[in-house]
């Protein structure tokens, strides 16, 4: 830890806080200077002679040099808050990350970094999922963490947090990598996987603290995802999403891709469709694609509610109607033929039972897949 | 010369007696007019003038003064021009003083003579029969709601002319009241007619939408439907109209006044017995929802008295206009405060309300509808709490089927429907005989005990309710008011479990229920 600190002066912190510059012309910096304290003292006339920056750059980082009162904040903020810091050349820096083209210079973390032995994939996908998408994405999670598998996304809303909330329910490690300060809780309804992370697995972020989410900052965070991921898959997408930037920059990494089939007819299928279409890796069960990988273990999510609960007759009916589009009152009343008092009685014990749940005002799904 | 002719002025809903002095004396010729006059008052003088040479009566230059007394009351309104002309009249000598004696004038004067329709007729003439008048002269267009009031003879007013020959005949005694159409057209009043063009059996299919729409009328519980766009949101409010039961005739003459004083009467000369139905647009400013202005007219609150308020749209409204909802709807009244006195209007209304889940309208369908959560969250954030805690009942409406358009079945009738909901409020008056509660919906938290037992199976039941939906005491008192209702509908004595199912499937949203990750 002492080392660590040592390594990571503030004047490290201070270019791994310059936004301006990608990582990859972080590191160059460094390797040609020898430290990050050497580029920040740098003379004009040296920076102008270097190649790889571009004028705007050299300006910026020019007027950078001058102040450190901001990284001193920030550093002091690191060490109250418990966020670390780990540079490209440190042991601790995921292997994985140094092979892309712009691997980030350091990375803000709280909780774990994913260790170098686990396998680890990318779960991503739309933020306004269906409830399809979603129960998908959870059972993903729940046993690739069964699997002992890494589930890394990005803690957006929809499918990136259903599956991590999967697989931190199944007591499996995951990583979400944000776009935004380490500190920043994006989207804020997520704040409570947030901390479930920080304290069961892991969040990292290329930015400095307090960097607001801004939309600039999301495309280069999904390299991120796909760097550390051994293959993405993902489960829901529209035709022109943001997931596929994800899907592009793996695919650039050299990464095998996944998708979760849908129905043609449905607008959250029609992403993920066209991948498999392109050539893309179908994704049928967990255990299969597992194997595919070359992963042997027990996935073992054992079968469906309806054999752990004995359900009644009647209630089997109504739960044989249900499915994961969510079906209203009305629909079921219809499809079911039982009038609607002994509807809702059955509902309301299918309810109880954990079978069944209400998504929307008198809309109904399935709990289970 | 002087003479008094008796008038009256509408305040709210109400009417007070005004008396017009005129005095005619030598001197510089002029009319001075006094007694707290609004300027419309104050032009009556121009119109007056006019419409006295153009009948053919020529007034020598005199001085004219009028007055009107009480003079601590503003006078506003246009059925002055009438009486102050016949005072005027009558202080030159024109006509016989005794002929104006016991008779109401109101109505307004053209500049050719001819008398105009006036706003709040119907309170004027009540006001005239409490205090002992017998009868009463209105402008032609008003006879109609004037003849609601029986007992009390309407003169019906053309012209100046001719109410000057239509009074000396009546003083005369050569008027009959059967010449002018008789008093009281009960008949008219009694009947109630169907309302083809919404009725219940329009809507096909749709069974739960149908089934809220009955327990909300039987019980006269609040409702928001939430559907897509053209899923008969619209439709059903206007059916719900349909079903509840005639006014009585108290609850009708109530009614009537609202519509005379705001010079709406012709709406309800159709169908006096039938519900009101209002549907204000969401652009509607917070005086035409609850009334306002400097002399205060009702707004559409109560314009819907005793019927049915529809608001389309409720996340459109603005916010300000939606939470002057929240008193009237406790209170079943609106007191408007001004410095010319405090205006209280009637406000006992059924409010149904509709929106959509959200912004675009589509979800849960999430092939078409592509909002986000944050964006879900802020279309409901547009309606606050308080609001959404009054409404008692919350379905979903979803767009029929084709098959259940075409469908030959035939559905019931509003009549129908109705038969039952009349047998469910019988039932409610009848447990709140001796009280001032009409409907379940009104049920004080006090007699909730009293009026509303549970089953013990129902009473676990609420109690794990109240704790796995985190309700509120409000929103716990609601759905057992609801359950009440729907036991009544089945007769039972005891509210069953079955019935606080049912009550809780109907049970107002909270945000929760938008689970749309």
């Amino acid at each position: 830890m002492r080392e660590h600190e040592q390594r990571c002066g503030k004047y490290e912190y201070w270019l791994a806080g310059l936004s301006f510059l990608p990582g990859r012309k972080k590191i160059s910096l460094e390797t040609m200077f020898g430290k990050a304290e050497r580029v920040f003292h740098a003379e004009a006339e040296s920076l102008n002679q270097v190649l790889f920056l571009t004028e705007r750059e050299k300006d910026y980082l020019k007027k950078a040099q001058k102040q450190l009162e901001g990284t001193e904040r920030t550093v002091e903020y690191c060490k109250e808050k418990h966020i670390s810091l780990v540079l490209w050349c440190e042991g601790g820096y995921p292997q994985a990350l140094r092979e892309i083209y712009n691997p980030p210079y350091g990375l803000f973390y709280r909780g774990k970094l994913p260790c170098r032995e686990q396998r680890t994939i990318g779960v991503v996908g739309s933020r306004n999922c269906s409830p399809y998408g979603k129960a998908m994405a959870g059972k993903i999670g729940r046993e690739l963490a069964m699997a002992e598998v890494a589930v890394i996304s990005g803690m957006a809303a929809g499918i990136d947090s259903a599956a991590q909330r999967g697989a931190l329910q199944s007591g499996g490690y995951s990583c979400g990598v944000l776009g935004c300060g380490i500190d920043v809780c994006y989207p804020a309804g997520n704040q409570e996987l947030y901390e479930r992370l920080v304290a069961e697995g892991g969040v990292l972020s290329e930015y400095p603290p307090h960097t607001a989410p801004l939309a600039m900052y999301f495309p280069q965070r999904n390299r991120i995802i796909s760097g550390l991921s051994e293959c993405v898959l993902v489960v829901e997408a529209r035709e022109k999403s943001g997931s596929l930037i994800t899907v592009d920059f793996a695919l650039e990494q050299g990464k095998d891709i996944y998708a979760v089939p849908g129905r043609v007819s449905d607008v959250l299928s029609q992403g993920t469709n066209r991948l498999i279409q392109q050539g893309a890796g179908i994704f049928l069960n967990v255990e299969d694609f597992l194997n595919e990988l070359h992963i042997f273990a027990k996935t073992g999510e054992n079968s469906s509610l309806k054999q752990k609960i004995s359900l009644e007759n009647l209630e089997r009916l109504v739960y044989s109607c249900l499915g994961l589009n969510p079906r209203s009152l009305e629909e079921l009343l219809m499809k079911t033929g039982l009038s609607l008092g002994v509807l809702i009685e059955n509902l309301e014990t299918l309810q109880r039972k954990g079978c069944v749940s209400e998504i929307y005002k008198n809309y109904y799904i399935r709990c289970d897949i | 010369m002087y003479s008094i002719v008796s008038t009256a002025i509408v305040c709210g809903i109400q009417s007070i007696l005004v008396q017009v002095e005129a005095d005619v004396c030598d001197g510089m010729p002029a009319m001075e007019m006094v007694g707290v006059l609004s300027s419309e008052v104050k032009e009556a003088k121009e119109r007056i003038r006019a419409a006295i040479r153009n009948s053919g009566i020529c007034l020598p230059p005199k001085k004219i003064t009028v007055n009107l007394y009480p003079a601590d009351i503003r006078k506003s309104g246009t059925v002055f021009d009438l009486p102050i002309a016949l005072a005027i009249l009558a202080a030159y000598g024109k006509i016989p003083r005794k002929y104006l004696e016991g008779i109401l004038f109101a109505g307004e004067i053209g500049l050719n003579g001819e008398i105009r329709p006036a706003a709040g007729v119907l309170p004027m003439v009540l006001a005239a029969k409490e205090a002992g008048k017998e009868v009463v002269c209105v402008p032609r267009e008003n006879v109609k709601e004037a003849r609601i009031v029986e007992e009390i003879t309407i003169l019906p007013g053309e012209s100046l002319n001719q109410v000057i020959k239509l009074i000396e005949n009546y003083s005369k005694g050569g008027w009959n009241d059967e010449e002018g159409g008789g008093n009281c057209n009960i008949e008219e009043t009694e009947t109630y007619h169907e309302n083809i063009a919404c009725d219940f059996a329009g809507i096909h299919g749709q069974k739960i939408l149908k089934r809220a729409c009955e327990i909300a009328a039987s019980g006269r519980h609040n409702m928001l439907m939430l559907g897509s766009p053209g899923s008969g949101k619209t439709m059903a409010a206007r059916a719900v109209a349909t079903i509840l039961p005639p006014l009585t005739q108290e609850e009708a003459l109530e009614l009537a006044k609202v519509y005379s004083v705001t010079g709406m009467f012709g709406q309800r000369e159709k169908n006096f017995r039938e519900r009101p139905y209002r549907n204000p647009h969401h652009t509607v400013s917070v005086a035409g929802l609850a009334g306002g202005g400097a002399v205060p007219k009702p707004g559409e609150i109560s314009l819907a008295h005793k019927g049915v308020l529809f608001l389309d749209e409720l996340t459109e409204f603005k916010k300000p206009v939606l939470e002057v909802l929240r008193q009237p709807l406790e209170e079943r009244e609106i007191r408007l405060v001004r410095k010319s006195g405090t205006y209280c209007y009637p406000a006992d209304i059924m409010l149904i309300a509709a929106m959509n889940p959200c912004s675009c309208g589509y979800f849960p369908d999430r092939n078409r509808c592509t909002c986000s959560k944050a964006m879900i969250e802020r279309h409901l954030s547009k309606i606050s709490r308080p609001l959404l805690d009054r409404m008692d009942l919350c379905v979903e409406v979803q767009r029929p089927m084709l098959f259940e358009l075409t469908a030959k079945e035939t559905e019931e009738t509003s009549a129908e429907v109705r038969v039952r909901v009349e047998r469910t409020q019988r039932i409610q008056r009848k447990r709140f005989r001796g009280t001032e509660i009409l409907y379940n919906s009104q049920i004080p938290a006090a007699f909730m005990e009293r009026w509303c037992s549970l089953e013990p199976e129902g009473e676990k039941m609420m109690k794990e309710a109240f704790e796995q939906l985190e309700l509120t005491v409000r929103g716990y008192y609601r759905i057992i008011r609801v359950a009440r209702t729907i036991a009544d509908m089945e007769g039972a004595e005891q509210i069953k479990r079955c019935h606080i199912q049912e009550s809780l499937l109907f049970r107002s949203i909270d945000r929760k229920v938008w689970n749309c990750e």
